[in-house]
Parts: C-alpha cells; sequence; structure tokens
C-alpha cells in the first residue's frame, strides 16, 4: 500500500478526483500543494492510499483530470 | 409594485437564495481557492458544487465544463471571439439579441443572418443548412426571444450543426430555467446562461458551459492556477475565470438551481398566466398583438404589445404610474423588431416570472384597457 500525492493543475480538478476517488471507494483528501511552487505555481493535490496496481491513478486518468505529478510514500 | 420585467432580470428572489447570498457574505467572506485556508477551501467548496449542480442541470459532461462569467453577454463573447478565426463564418438568426450581434458586426465577422420562420420549423432549419460555408465555424442562436417569447428549434440545429461538424453555441439567457436546455440531448457545444434571470440568481454573474475548447482568450489574469506560467491558462474553467469570482453570485446560483428542481411546474405556470393575458389583451380595442398565444415549448411567458397611437414608452411609462414595472422600446434587440415591423415604435414587453400571479395580470389588464379607452385623449395631451 502506498499513499500518493497527486499534484493536479487546478482546485477544481482537485475537487472532481477527490470525487471520483470517494465514489470509487477510494478515500481521499485534498490539500495545498507545499512544493515545487516555482515549478507548477500554486495548487492543490489529491492525497490517498491506493494499492500496487495503482487502481486510483488510472481513474484520475481515466476521467480527464489533468495530473502535474504523482509522489508517492510507503504507507507504514 | 406589480413586477412584469422578469425577462430584465427576476423581480422576486427566493427566501432560499436570499438566504444563500447573505449567509455566504456574514460567514464564507474569503477567495475561493487562492488562498490555503479553511475558509477559501470552503468557499472553493460552494464554487464546486455549484458547478456540479450547473453540470447536471444542463446534462454537461462534467463540472469542470462550467465557468463564471460576468454576465451572460461576456459568455457570448468569449465564446465568438474565443472560437471563430478572422476569416471564420458565423450563421445566427434573424432575431438575436445584441449580445450576439454586436461582437459579431463589431469585430468584421462575415456571418449570415438565417430568417426564422415561425409556422414552419423545417423552412428554418433548411435556411440554416443552406447557409453552411466550407468556412463556417459556429452556429450561434438564442433560445428564446426576449421580446417576442419565440422559442427557436434548438435540438433541430444542434443536429444539423453536429452532422456538419460545426460547433453549436446557445444564447440560454431567456430560456435557461424554463426550457429544456440540455446540452447533450440538443447537441449543445457552448452554453450561455443568465442567472439572475431563469435561474432567480442576482445579477453580477453569468455562466459559460464549453464542452468543447476555445481556441483565444478574452481577458487574461490570475486565476489561483499554473501561477508560474505567465501565460493565461488553456483549460476550463480556469482559461475564462481571470480575477475573483463572484462568491456571493454562485451561492445564489446555487440556491436558484435548488429553487427550479422544487418547482417542477414552473414554466406551465408562467405560460398559463401569459396566455391569459394575451387572451385579455386580444379583447381590449386598440390593443395591437404580434403574435399567437403563448403555448408550452413554444414560447417563453413573454408578450409584447402596442397600444394604438401611443408611443411604447409612452405606455410603459403610463403603467409606471400605476406601478407596474414593464420595459418598452427595442429591447436591445432591434433585428427581432426588424423582423417584426416594430423597428420605428417599438413595443411594451410584459414578462412574467414565477411569483407573479394571475390577480397581478388581471390588474395590469384593467389599467391597459384604461389607456386603450383614453388614448386619444392621451394623445391630445
Amino acid at each position: 500500500m502506498q499513499r500518493y500525492k497527486v499534484s493536479v493543475q487546478t482546485a477544481t480538478y482537485a475537487m472532481k478526483g477527490k470525487e471520483l476517488l470517494r465514489r470509487n471507494r477510494i478515500s481521499a483528501e485534498i490539500e495545498r500543494r507545499t512544493e515545487d511552487i516555482g515549478k507548477y505555481g500554486c495548487g492543490y493535490r489529491i492525497v490517498f492510499n491506493d494499492d500496487t496496481e495503482e487502481t486510483g491513478i488510472a481513474i484520475l486518468k481515466r476521467n480527464g483530470i489533468r495530473i502535474l505529478n504523482i509522489k508517492k510514500e510507503a504507507v507504514l | 409594485m406589480i413586477y412584469l420585467d422578469n425577462a430584465a432580470t427576476s423581480g422576486k428572489k427566493p427566501k432560499n437564495v436570499v438566504a444563500a447570498v447573505t449567509n455566504t457574505l456574514i460567514n464564507l467572506s474569503a477567495n475561493p481557492g487562492r488562498s490555503g485556508h479553511k475558509l477559501s477551501e470552503r468557499a472553493e467548496m460552494l464554487v464546486y458544487d455549484t458547478r456540479n449542480k450547473i453540470s447536471n442541470y444542463f446534462g454537461a459532461s462534467g463540472p469542470e465544463k462550467v465557468g463564471f462569467t460576468a454576465n451572460c453577454t461576456m459568455a457570448i463573447n468569449a465564446v465568438i471571439k474565443g472560437i471563430v478565426s478572422k476569416n471564420g463564418h458565423i450563421i445566427t438568426t434573424d432575431f438575436e439579441h445584441n449580445a450576439v450581434m454586436r461582437p459579431i458586426v463589431t469585430n468584421g465577422y462575415n456571418y449570415t443572418s438565417v430568417s426564422v420562420s415561425f409556422s414552419d420549423k423545417s423552412k428554418t432549419l433548411n435556411e440554416i443548412e443552406k447557409a453552411i460555408k466550407d468556412n463556417t465555424e459556429l452556429i450561434i442562436v438564442t433560445a428564446a426571444s426576449n421580446v417576442f417569447g419565440f422559442v427557436t428549434p434548438i435540438k433541430e440545429i444542434g443536429q444539423i450543426a453536429k452532422k456538419h461538424g460545426i460547433p453549436f453555441a446557445v444564447d440560454g439567457a431567456q430560456g435557461a430555467g424554463v426550457i429544456d436546455l440540455d446540452m447533450k440531448k440538443n447537441y449543445i457545444d457552448y452554453l450561455c446562461v443568465a442567472p439572475h434571470k431563469g435561474l432567480y440568481s442576482p445579477s453580477g454573474i453569468g455562466i459559460l458551459i464549453a464542452e468543447k475548447n476555445i481556441k483565444n482568450t478574452l481577458i487574461e489574469g490570475g486565476t489561483g492556477s499554473d501561477s508560474v506560467n505567465l501565460f493565461q491558462p488553456r483549460f476550463m474553467p480556469d482559461m475564462i475565470e481571470s480575477g475573483t469570482q463572484n462568491l456571493i453570485g454562485i451561492a445564489g446560483i446555487n440556491a436558484g438551481i435548488d429553487f427550479i428542481y422544487s418547482n417542477k411546474n414552473l414554466y406551465k405556470k408562467e405560460i398559463e398566466l401569459a396566455s391569459i393575458l394575451y387572451d385579455q389583451l386580444s379583447r381590449i380595442e386598440g390593443v395591437v398583438l404580434y403574435t399567437k398565444k403563448p403555448v408550452i415549448n413554444e414560447f417563453v411567458a413573454v408578450v409584447s404589445f402596442n397600444i394604438e397611437g401611443l408611443s411604447s414608452q409612452k405606455t410603459a411609462a403610463l403603467l409606471n404610474d400605476s406601478s407596474i414595472a414593464v420595459r418598452a422600446g427595442l429591447h436591445c434587440a432591434p433585428t427581432a423588431h426588424i423582423k417584426m415591423k416594430t423597428i420605428d415604435i417599438g413595443t411594451v414587453r410584459i414578462s412574467i416570472g414565477y411569483f407573479n400571479t394571475l390577480q397581478e395580470i388581471l390588474s395590469t389588464v384593467s389599467v391597459i384597457k384604461k389607456i386603450a379607452k383614453r388614448r386619444k385623449n392621451i394623445l391630445n395631451e
């Protein structure tokens, strides 16, 4: 299990992404992005735990969520 | 006052809209999504929830297709100037509001104004299809006439546009909240809405739902997104939302849509009153009417008339003296008046809203009757 922090382009996409994941029973939250400001500007990321098949990421991409980058860290 | 100018703006706002606006002013005065604090996030959630509601109500493919503008006119400008190239051709109708005509004419776009037949829909559709050229880049039509109430055959025009691969835009200022403007069902690519009319929301905000791309930006500025980039974002909704959004207006739209959902008989009620008004006016000597009786799906609740010998402005002034609010003149739609041959005198327009009552209509008819009876005396004054 990994924790994913998916930076998205706009607040609208962040909210839509969160809604999509929740509808697919993946618990997600939104937080303000704290790094890469100089690269992407200010913005939001969607934070959720995902399996190794990256089901959540696939859902976001399939639904046209504009993803800037994906960071993952192991969930202990 | 008897308010019968709902085509200009809905005169009475529902209690839930007033409550939503007040609550936002008191408890949610923050810039949505721009700052990272809780209040800003709550404000952004309201904005997103409203986009979702609008998307669901109008059959759009998602909340990200919904953008907020200063008003419906700005939404229309964003579409026309955003899509059509200098050498492009536009098809529109011969009874559009200036919100459509002025951007087209002022900016020198090549266009065809198709004559709409109100008695023969197939004739209208044939004319539109005949007007298509190799360089036609947009078909844009009004959903309903703000002067005479006619409803345009949106779905059939949308089918023609789709068949020829031409983007189709609708000026929904008069129709939204009343007639069916489901974008998917009607093949609409761009829908422009004036929420302060049929959605019973505050003024100072418009809606643009864009299912297809917009090439050119209208205004550029801060969007709270991609902020390191000095170029304007090229994706909806940020592309058209430079600067701080009108959160009060957005809260009002959110509640306005709830109001529409909970009053499904709204259109029926308005048309019934318009029909009674028309019947009563048609019996008054000296009153001139210009259309057939309003019926559901063919008209919105707008009736234009004149009193023989009086200017439309004079009639409206006399009604105002009796505390009846109507609008007279050309209604920012000179092409509609040219079509109906009322360009020299304009018309008096009565536009009915959900909160109007039968008693108000009958009282108005009574005043019009008195004015018509006295018209020769009035002329001599």
